[in-house]
């Protein structure tokens, strides 16, 4: 077994330890701030290793209980840790040798825990081959998956009904094969809910809340990326039902940046008799001497509380004490005490609240809502009204139009094989271009040009083109050739573009799951991508291409999106006389979906089934996927 | 990897076999099957005012022919914009694809000027239809086009809708509504998006207007000619 021992604390490393026992291999552990409320631990990966975490709050007595699997197939392996949920924590890292296989597992929660908003669940993932991803499943459906890193899932509970729910965890391996976990029963108890929620948006985000707490006041605030209040919307219900929108504008009526994400945040709080407390009462409430509004830049509401402060004399006269209790060896570590303060018993400090803060105040929530210890402004201690909260992370994404085709093809598929997919890829391109003509857009094939990617060659070409956005807006691409076994890399037999770096590329990932399902970053999300080769449809290519595939057509399309849709197969391709001819399909359905170079508002769909007549098998012999708006069509 | 194989010499000199496809009005497909298969069409679903549709009123025509059995697949557009696909399998045949194609059930509006997103704003005040009253109507035209409800789970509605770029007008509702049946040998699982093949289960698509209860569109997906099962 090789150990590794970290601990953390805050946002800080305090200590790091190193043992590697057993083993002849020896590993840095470091760590790194990532944000305020995020460190990041890494350290060298053996690729095709499965590692586990383990934690614990103290070492004297030392409590370790598994935290979560970490894998990567990267040079690193990168492990994010929230230190609002671990404020103070030892990590052993190991890689387990003696356990049998496959061995897939959830390390927390328990069976039959009631939980409440958002929970972690640590996953254990050894399996015998190497580890491609995990995911996550509610009910049967799949809520988030992770492709890197700390096997530990956010699920937010409530996006969902309250009640008894059924969740386990996935392992794939590198052949997509999946070994599931036992599942494991959980109540839901959430007062308030949103079940709805989408992860992205056009130009309005609905937000339809369930409450148990009634009658009662609500607030939505809207969170950037810089943690700022950008948005409040103010409301109350008599029945527990709250439905209202967010239209992308600040308080000012200032449209918000595209292209960002937002958190927007719901709370509700029992309504104390009068919707906000009188300002004498308010004051007492947060013993304050004075409460004084202003606005933010973007016009939203924000408070300052002069509230009074320790003796600043007092506070010197025990530091005083305190170091003459200590060794001169001691002493030697302080630094010098400076001059004494003046003598000030009426001491005062200054304490900033949200908007946000402020409600939860007024409504007399309670101070762990409110989550501000460090600020001494809890409000007195009492009674608390009931109140609850949801949140969600939306991604904002700009509004785009569909554009230019980039075809390929795999330039080592063998003569036959190659002259004849050359010639298909022709007739597509004429296709598209005897369309485009009819339409007098400029969605033609980009630069009237096909790749051949080349066995000896480099895809760079490809790879820019397929990321351009200006001048030529290309969003459409159409691949022939090869596929590897996870899916997740396309190309010729010898050189792949990886699905990770071509989502780098393309500025299309996921931010890890925090509302049940995972959140799509878009800055160039595709209209329509077909990859023809072997198991294009098992892996991550879809959300590469800003296409994910928890988000359903329907709900694409309710979030105002751009439709947008993937296609891939299943399988291996195989090629043989006795099978039906998958390439000869593909031609067809191009041909049928572009209405023969006159049509474009064919459904992709009709296009897929009328294919399927032609070559009856296909899509089931060899799986082909589907993901995103299967009612697309050329002109949307 | 894409595994290849030389046995494709001869698949690829089948391949190079193209099928027939015919465009003119005088196709005896059209005249002899397509025709009477789309009036056949019409009568059922209740559109008296079809009581012969001729050579005349095809703005667009084509058939194309399996090129390993008997059997086509065709498509006819009226003038009037109809639009019927047609699936020939030997000597059984059916209209699997109608399309009114002069109303919608879904509209993106986001380069739109205002003008027309209050011109699509305001067809909701003409809607006549609520998704109860939108089930009975999809319902008589699934009966009527020869389907039984006992072969298919329960049905699933949505109301038609609209979205703009526009942050005053961001979305709306459309007098429009679409019903789909889901065969009843059809699980669960199989309609989790994730499988990425909820396309392919066999389903009917009913889309019928709010306005003048029209059908808008019907599909039938994966499912035997002539039949449910």
């Amino acid at each position: 077994m090789k150990t590794l021992t970290l601990k953390t604390q805050s946002s800080f490393c305090v200590c790091l330890i190193l043992i590697a026992a057993n083993t002849h291999a020896t590993f840095k552990l470091n760590v790194a701030n990532v944000s305020q409320s995020m460190i990041q631990i890494n350290w060298t990966n053996q690729v095709g290793t499965s590692y586990r975490l383990w934690s614990t709050e103290s070492l004297a007595p030392s409590a370790w209980t598994p935290w979560a699997d970490a894998f990567s197939e990267d040079t690193n392996v990168l492990v994010s840790v929230s230190t609002t949920e671990l404020p103070t924590a030892f990590f052993r890292v190991e890689i387990p040798t003696n356990g049998s296989l496959p061995a897939v597992q959830i390390f927390s929660p328990t069976d039959n825990q009631t939980v409440t908003g958002k929970i972690a669940v640590g996953v254990g993932a050894q399996i015998t081959n190497q580890l491609l991803g995990a995911n996550l499943y509610l009910d049967d459906a799949l809520v988030g998956f992770i492709d890197s890193g700390g096997i530990r899932f956010n699920l937010d509970t409530s996006h969902f009904a309250n009640g008894s729910h059924t969740l386990y965890a996935g392992a794939v391996d590198t052949a997509n094969n999946e070994t599931l976990s036992s599942s494991i029963t959980l109540d839901f108890e959430n007062p308030v809910r949103w079940l709805d929620a989408c992860s992205m948006f056009n130009s309005f985000v609905p937000i339809d809340v369930d409450s148990d707490i009634y009658p009662a006041d609500w607030l939505v605030t809207v969170t950037d990326t810089n943690g700022t209040v950008v948005r409040s919307i103010t409301g109350s219900t008599t029945d527990g039902i709250i439905q209202t929108s967010w239209d992308g504008t600040d308080d000012n009526s200032q449209q918000l940046p595209v292209e960002n994400l937002y958190q927007i945040t719901v709370d509700v709080a029992e309504t104390s008799g009068s919707s906000m407390m009188m300002a004498s009462s308010l004051s007492s409430t947060l013993e304050a001497i004075t409460v004084s509004s202003s606005t933010n830049p973007h016009g939203v509401a924000e408070y300052t509380l002069q509230k009074p402060a320790p003796n600043p004399l007092t506070a010197y006269l025990e530091a005083v004490t305190n170091l003459s209790q200590l060794t001169p060896q001691e002493k030697f570590i302080y630094p010098p005490l400076p001059q004494p303060p003046a003598n000030n018993p009426y001491a005062t400090t200054t304490v900033k609240m949200s908007a946000r803060e402020m409600f939860l105040a007024s409504h007399n929530a309670s101070g762990t809502a409110l989550n501000m210890a460090s600020r001494a402004a809890t409000p007195n201690a009492g009674a608390a009204l009931r109140n609850g909260s949801t949140k969600d992370l939306v991604w904002w994404e700009n509004p785009w139009v569909s554009g230019q085709t980039v075809l390929a093809y795999a330039g080592d598929l063998g003569f036959i094989q190659g002259g004849y997919v050359n010639a298909t890829m022709i007739g597509v391109r004429n296709t598209i271009n005897s369309l485009n003509d009819d339409l007098g857009g400029n969605r033609g094939v980009y630069a009237n040009t096909i790749y051949k990617l080349s066995s000896a060659g480099e895809f760079s070409d490809l790879t820019n083109h397929l990321s351009e956005t200006t001048p030529n807006n290309v969003r459409t691409f159409y691949f022939y050739g090869h596929g590897n076994t996870n899916g997740n890399g396309f190309g010729t037999e010898s050189l792949v573009i990886g699905a990770r770096s071509l989502g780098a590329l393309l500025g299309n990932y996921i931010v890890p799951s925090t509302a049940g399902r995972p959140t799509l970053v878009t800055h160039h999300a595709y209209s329509f991508v077909y990859l023809d080769g072997c198991n294009t449809g098992l892996g991550i290519f879809p959300e590469a291409f800003g296409i994910p595939k928890a988000v359903t057509g329907p709900q694409l399309n309710a979030a105002g999106l751009h439709k947008r849709a993937y296609m891939g197969w299943g399988a291996e391709v195989k090629l043989s006389i006795l099978y039906d001819y998958p390439l000869e399909w593909s031609a067809k359905f191009w041909q049928i979906w572009l209405g023969d170079g006159s049509d474009s508002t064919i459904k992709l769909s009709d296009a897929v089934a009328a294919a399927e007549a032609y070559h009856p098998g296909v899509t089931n012999q060899f799986k082909l996927k589907i993901y995103g708006n299967t009612d697309l069509t050329w002109g949307d | 990897m894409k595994l290849k194989c030389l046995l494709l010499l001869g698949l690829s000199l089948a391949i190079s076999v193209s099928a027939e496809v015919a465009t003119n009005m005088t196709d005896a497909y059209l005249l002899q099957t397509m025709l009477p298969l789309a009036h056949q069409f019409c009568t059922k679903a209740g559109m008296t005012n079809f009581t012969q549709i001729n050579t005349n009123q095809v703005k667009r025509y084509r058939r194309e022919d399996f090129n390993d059995r008997p059997g086509c697949m065709a498509d006819l557009t009226l003038t009037n914009k109809y639009h019927f696909s047609s699936h020939t399998e030997k000597d059984r045949s059916e209209i699997w694809i109608f399309q009114q194609n002069q109303q919608k059930s879904y509209y993106s509006l986001n380069d739109a000027p205002v003008e027309k997103i209050k011109a699509v704003q305001a067809l909701l005040k003409q809607n006549k239809l609520n998704e109860k009253k939108a089930l009975v109507l999809a319902r008589k035209y699934f009966t009527s086009l020869g389907h039984d409800e006992k072969n298919f789970r329960p049905p699933e509605i949505i109301q038609g809708y609209w979205v703009s770029g526009n942050i005053k007008y961001p979305s709306g509702r459309l007098p429009a509504y679409t019903v789909t049946w889901y065969r009843k040998d059809v699980t669960k699982e199989q309609l989790d998006p994730m499988t990425g093949e909820v396309y392919r289960q066999p389903s009917i698509d009913i889309a019928v207007s709010g306005i003048n209860s029209s059908l808008i569109s019907y599909h039938k997906n994966f499912l035997p000619i002539g039949s449910d099962f």
